[in-house]
């Protein structure tokens, strides 16, 4: 009678480890061995394994990039989801589009502004936070204290914090937010490298000593 | 109180009563010793603690030098905080009453409140505390949180998310005890959830422990599900038969039929845990097609008859049979009912050929430790058995013996298994070539001459990793296996070896039944010549009745068109089943039997511990134990007085079979005793399994 | 007082971050100094020096370094704290990104005081300036054979590495912060007297000392002037020696960072920072989103000192200054600050997990218009219920600043709730809310 109740019972099952597609390119591989030098054991490695395999699946991390990972730590791939979902700037929810624009609403940033920046670019890019345009150029992302709050409101997009260097305070300040928007989109859109996948790489590179080059 | 060897004892206050504990025991546990008790949700006392749920808050405070008490600020928590010397703890104070009502609201905001479409409910730690700490009302006028209900997250396992207090249990369960670390937390904060990868199928072979550690019903069991309410159930403390293990369980029952299994404590066999082939393992108590009444052929059908209309075709076809009737019979038979098999064949048919080996090739295999012993720490090598699915609880031993005794394991076997997850050297073998690296291993330990390249050569083994595994092994390693190897042709030299080389490291050789009552038969002299030998002697025609007891040939022999031709060929053929057999369609007679929580009993488990199993339900319609139809039989066939109850049994087995001297219910305990333990000085103990007095 | 750059006095030459511009405005000469001390005396300087950690908790820093095992059993860590994610903090971004080798300095010199290993600086992801730059340091001190083997011909080895962390404010606590890089979800672990201090079991279970960059770049000033010589800067307070640099934002002329003297006045620093901009001074967080908000009658004189801004009702903390003009709803901030609480909370306890979403869910009821009744004693209550019951401080955090503002600013949540808007209802304050909480009618 209660197996009536269930719909579905069979879930599908976790790829063996032998059958997963490796994508990581070779780089990788051997970023990942420098790495193994710089801590007593294996699973220290998974925070920065896992910005390997943001990269190197084009700045997102879907559950191939992390059962990759899985494999190549020899950890479960429920602990390693579960690392990965703990941390706000692993992409497993979704891929973001070419550029993520993260904008500070914390704090200082909402008390210059931040709310009304949130908007310009709501308005200006036709979408709204969390979503992505439909040319799949931008994704808007309301984040946390970005802690620049002497560059309030303050956003990021990859590795750079960026400002309109004018908050709500200043004279003119709305209209210098909306004219540096403008500039700002544009710039963004004649740049073809993800934004992620460059975030991605300047983290793991930070990671590596000059003599592991 | 009884200092832990080298531990030392403190003195701790404990709401103004002084008592000594041992230095560094958690406060929730040392509160026990004074009756008392703290709540808790995420507290286990077999798994780390951790002090997230905050329930166990308490006041502590330390005694100064002047007498003062100085107290800390904040409350701690009891099941993290370890005794020392002037610890003053209070654990019923007003703040801590607000602590724990406190603690309560938070966990209630969120959860569904479902009581009553929920299984926990009744057996529920939150119902509990929330009646004796919490709040009475609400405060929460916000939209709590939606999430997926009723989640098969596989086919024992129910998820439901909303329900979940984020106690970790059953993500450390998976961590700690099993080992597979199917479960963990994903995402953080009140979004926090546990969960597979990806909510993949749960593949534990252990998950259903997680439904009976979780305080609420975010885990429940899918084959339980809305069966029952637990004030209808009654309980009898039972010992699982589905393998070798014998792990204690309660098998809980309403109105004569079995409902559910759940995990029983017994530290020396399974501590607390069950396997999921056990805990699920059980359904077919209630199945449809169970066997009800003693039935005679009539053409292609049968007639029912009463139990003495059965006898007396039975006793006719194999009264005198000599060499010219057989005994089959299946791993799940108590002991009284196989020594009582082997009198009535022996005595009234004058047959030796009674046969509980369905095994390929002939052997007894070996005990010399017991399962806790596997968790001692001492080097092991796990051989040709895939450990997790042959013996389950010494597979949860032996990981915690690698895990938390630093034990180093070997595990050889065909492909990868659980083992290797913990163990420091894995062997994967060519299927075909155990024999060669059991015999390789045993040179190389035994320094005969063998080369490590040879041995590659002949199982594909990496010639580094044998000597690796020979560092591993040389000082004190145990052989373990399962007698799963005489399924091969060539087990007994295999068992050999194994011997051989437990022989040159100086440590045990383990090789395991895997039967629920294998190793009794074996006991009980029941191995014989093997069912092959004998289903060969019936297709032959050499023997002309064939009793098959609880043993379906079609389930337990590989050789389908052998056992079929047996079974056609043979004149007579009774099936004694408690359950549905293919074999039915052959007999001449069908007796219906107990199962084994249907009638009282001893079962000898693969470390050759007696546990005693007593009646929990009636077996349905006319069935009967099998020890009463023996004893029945031997009642009509022969002029002596039958022995009329189990405990009779037992005191005759003990007389007889040197390995049962001593043996009686009464001395069994609550742990059941090992045999050629100290039996015959072991005091009287309340007559109960697996005692719960 | 002023401002006092001692940290920051070369922050503003690019040079400074190089190894020779480093060298020649006198970094490593403290190295050098302590090498050829004995370990302990190396301690001893800090002990006089009254530094304390600079990264919010105050912890005199020579407990920690003393705390490491003299007889060496184990391999010993230190550990920098560099996910600074406090809101309205930014200093150490600026220590790591303009003057980064005293960071990389101060930390050789408590390997040298701790017979330490191995380093490691533990960064949040999002500061990639602050990482390159730290990275760029680190590589120059090893070319240098100022990390490595055989520093300064020892004999001694030490290893720096750095860690990048992926996005949580949890992980900088110290404790989580040990789980973040041992490969773990960032939560926190056991303390004291639940399980042995990180200096005697930290990282992998080894002595491990743990300070925040600030505290390690006070380090070499502390050993090549010597630690009395520190401790006679802010000497007019009660037990706060050295200088410390302030994070100061919000509704001022010139937000920046301001190195000063502890027993400075808020209002000397407020001053620094250009004054407020856009209107009256209203309010001020002195230490971070997670300490008491201060009302502006008076708060210019509260002086700067752990024990006296204990004493004004508010905290030192980590020196995230965040100041705010006449046109700030208070409620609004309060709001934005649970919100911050409750998407950071890890999980891991019930009171902050629970605690920290209800009252996000409260606070934006409110902001939307519909306040109840009841509200403030429920939010006060909640806030008596996660403080000293959860498992770290990031509970402790998130009820504080709720409880301050409900103490300190009460007219301002009683008219919310009342009239289902902001009192606060001039167009500059207006401006900064978000879209669908101006939207809210009478």
């Amino acid at each position: 009678m209660s197996e009536l109740i269930q719909i579905g019972a069979a879930r599908p099952k976790a790829p063996q480890p032998q059958d997963l597609t490796l994508r990581w390119s070779e780089r990788a591989v051997e970023e990942l061995e420098a790495l193994k030098g710089h801590y007593p054991d294996l699973k220290s490695l998974i925070l920065p394994a896992l910005w390997i395999s943001q990269r190197e699946y084009g700045g997102h991390l879907p559950p191939e990039g992390i059962a990759e990972v899985a494999a190549r730590l020899q950890r479960t791939y429920a602990e390693i989801e579960g690392v990965a979902t703990f941390y706000s700037m692993y992409n497993t929810a979704h891929a973001p589009g070419r550029h993520m624009i993260e904008v500070c609403t914390c704090l200082s940033c909402h008390m210059c502004g931040a709310y009304r920046l949130a908007d310009i670019l709501e308005e200006k890019l036709g979408v709204k936070m969390g979503e992505t345009t439909e040319d799949g150029v931008f994704t808007l992302h309301e984040v946390e204290c970005l802690d620049a709050c002497d560059r309030a409101p303050v956003i990021q997009v990859g590795p750079d914090y960026l400002d309109p260097q004018a908050t709500l305070q200043d004279e003119g300040g709305e209209a210098k937010m909306r004219a540096w928007v403008d500039r700002l989109i544009d710039d963004l859109r004649s740049r073809p490298e993800p934004s992620s996948v460059r975030l991605a790489d300047t983290v793991v590179q930070v990671h590596v000593r000059a003599t592991e080059r | 109180m009884a200092a832990v060897a080298n531990v030392p004892l403190v003195k701790v206050s404990i709401n103004d009563v002084e008592i000594e504990v041992p230095k560094g025991e958690l406060i929730v546990e040392s509160v026990k010793r004074l009756g008392l008790e703290i709540p808790i949700f995420c507290y286990h006392p077999r798994m780390k603690p951790v002090g997230m749920c905050r329930m166990c808050l308490v006041e502590v405070g330390f005694k100064q030098q002047d007498g003062s008490v100085r107290k800390m600020p904040k409350p701690q928590a009891g099941c993290t905080l370890p005794a020392s010397e002037g610890m003053v703890v209070y654990t019923d104070t007003e703040p801590i009453h607000a602590d724990r009502r406190g603690v309560l609201e938070f966990l209630l905001i969120n959860h569904p409140l479902d009581c009553p479409i929920c299984d926990r409910g009744g057996e529920c730690p939150l119902q509990n505390n929330t009646m004796a700490y919490g709040p009475s009302t609400s405060r929460f006028i916000e939209l709590k949180r939606h999430l997926p209900k009723a989640f098969p997250l596989s086919t024992y396992v129910t998820l439901d998310l909303e329900r979940c207090i984020q106690c970790g249990r059953c993500v450390r369960f998976t961590e700690e005890i099993s080992g597979d670390h199917d479960l963990a937390f994903r995402f953080r904060g009140a979004d926090m959830q546990p969960s597979t990868f990806q909510l993949t199928d749960f593949e534990s072979k252990f998950s259903g422990n997680v439904i009976e550690i979780c305080p609420v019903g975010a885990l429940t069991s899918a084959k339980y599900r809305f069966r029952a309410r637990p004030w209808d159930l009654e309980t009898t403390p039972s010992v699982c038969t589905v393998c070798s293990n014998g792990c204690n369980v309660w098998f809980d029952h309403r109105a004569g039929k079995f409902v559910r299994i759940n995990g029983r404590a017994n530290e020396a066999v399974n501590e607390e845990w069950t396997c999921d082939k056990g805990k699920f393992g059980h359904e077919h108590y209630n199945a449809a097609d169970r066997p009800t009444q003693p039935l005679v052929r009539q053409g292609d059908g049968f007639a029912p008859t009463s139990w003495s209309g059965a006898y007396d075709p039975v006793l006719a076809a194999f009264a005198e049979g000599g060499d010219r009737v057989a005994a089959l019979v299946g791993p799940r038979v108590s002991n009284e009912a196989l020594f009582l098999l082997r009198r009535l064949f022996e005595r009234a048919f004058k047959s030796a050929r009674v046969s509980s080996n369905w095994r390929r090739t002939p052997g007894s295999g070996s005990v010399q430790g017991t399962i806790a012993d596997v968790e001692s720490g001492g080097p092991v090598l796990v051989f040709g058995t895939s450990l997790a699915d042959d013996l389950p609880i010494v597979h949860l031993r032996l990981r915690k013996g690698a895990t938390n005794a630093g034990a180093r394991v070997v595990n050889a076997f065909s492909r990868p298994t659980e083992v290797d997850r913990f163990a420091a050297v894995s062997l994967h073998y060519r299927p075909g070539s155990e024999l060669a690296l059991a015999r390789g291993l045993h040179g190389l330990l035994a320094g005969t001459g063998a080369t490590a390249e040879a041995v590659e050569a002949e199982t594909g083994v990496p010639a580094d990793r044998l000597r690796e595994a020979v560092e591993v092994l040389k000082e004190g390693g145990t052989a373990l296996s399962s007698q799963g190897l005489y399924d091969l042709s060539d087990g007994p030299q295999i068992v050999e070896a194994l011997a051989g080389i437990a022989r040159a490291t100086g440590g045990r050789s383990e090789c395991w039944a895997t039967g629920a009552n294998e190793q009794g038969a074996i006991e009980l002299g029941l191995a014989g010549e093997g069912a092959t030998a004998t289903l060969q002697a019936c297709a032959e025609g050499r023997v002309k009745a064939l009793w098959l007891v609880a043993a379906d040939p079609f389930a337990l022999h590989p050789d389908r068109a052998l056992v079929e031709r047996a079974l056609e060929t043979v004149e007579f053929l009774v099936v004694q089943s408690p359950v549905g057999s293919e074999a039915l369609a052959y007999a001449s007679v069908v007796l219906p039997t107990a199962l084994p929580a249907e009638q009282d009993g001893t079962y000898t488990n693969c470390e050759r511990r007696v546990q005693r199993v007593q009646p929990a339900v009636p077996p349905p319609g006319d069935g009967k134990p099998d020890w009463r139809v023996f004893s029945e039989c031997l009642l009509r066939a022969l002029p002596e007085t039958p022995l009329f109850n189990p405990r009779e049994v037992m005191e005759a087995i003990a007389a007889e079979v040197p390995a049962f001297a001593g043996c009686r219910y009464e001395a069994l305990g609550p742990e059941g005793t090992v045999l050629g333990g100290n039996l015959l000085d072991t005091p009287d103990e309340p007559a109960m399994v697996g005692g719960q007095a | 007082m002023a401002e006092y750059k001692l940290l920051l006095e070369h922050a503003d030459d690019p040079a400074y971050r190089t190894l020779a511009g480093y060298q020649a405005k006198g970094g490593y000469q403290a190295l050098r100094k302590a090498v050829g001390m004995d370990r302990q005396a190396v301690i001893d300087e800090v002990k006089k020096s009254g530094l304390r950690g600079r990264g919010g908790a105050g912890f005199p820093t020579w407990i920690k370094w003393n705390g490491i095992e003299k007889e060496k059993t184990a391999p010993h860590y230190i550990l920098c704290n560099a996910d600074e994610g406090e809101p309205g903090t930014f200093k150490d971004k600026q220590i790591m990104e303009t003057v980064p080798f005293l960071m990389v300095e101060g930390m050789t010199i408590a390997g040298w005081a701790t017979q330490g290993d191995h380093g490691y600086v533990y960064i949040r992801a999002e500061f990639c300036d602050a990482a390159k730059a730290v990275r760029q340091a680190i590589d120059e001190a090893y070319a240098a054979g100022l990390l490595g083997k055989d520093i300064l011909g020892t004999g001694w080895d030490f290893d720096l590495d750095i860690h990048l962390g992926a996005g949580s404010y949890e992980c900088g606590e110290e404790s989580a912060l040990m789980s973040s890089l041992m490969g773990e979800r960032g939560m926190p672990r056991l303390k004291f007297p639940h399980a042995p201090l990180p200096t005697v079991a930290g990282l992998w279970d080894r002595p491990t000392v743990i300070n925040n960059v600030e505290t390690y770049a006070c380090a070499p000033f502390i050993v090549e002037r010597g630690g009395d010589w520190y401790a006679t800067l802010g000497a007019s307070t009660k037990n706060s020696r050295g200088t410390k640099i302030f994070s100061v934002s919000g509704h001022l002329n010139r937000p920046g960072n301001y190195e000063i003297e502890f027993g400075t006045t808020l209002g000397e620093l407020i001053d620094l920072a250009g004054g407020v901009k856009g209107g009256a001074l209203k309010a001020c967080v002195p230490g971070g989103s997670s300490v008491q908000i201060l009302r502006g009658d008076g708060l210019r004189d509260a002086v700067i000192g752990y024990e006296e801004m204990w004493e004004a009702g508010s905290m030192v903390g980590s020196g995230g200054c965040m100041v705010l003009n006449e046109h700030t709803c208070i409620v609004s901030f309060i709001w934005r600050t649970a919100q911050f609480y409750a998407m950071e909370s890890c999980g891991k306890c019930t009171p902050c997990r629970e605690g920290t979403k209800w009252m996000l869910q409260i606070m934006e009821r409110i902001v939307r218009g519909n306040g109840q009744p009841g509200d403030m004693d429920l939010l006060m209550e909640i806030t008596k219920q996660i403080d000293g019951r959860s498992f770290c401080g990031l509970g402790d955090a998130a009820a504080w600043p709720v409880a301050a503002a409900l103490k300190v600013f009460p007219e301002e949540f009683e008219y919310f709730i009342k009239h289902g808007r902001s009192m606060i209802d001039t167009p500059q304050a207006r401006a900064l809310a978000p879209r669908w909480a101006q939207t809210v009618g009478v």
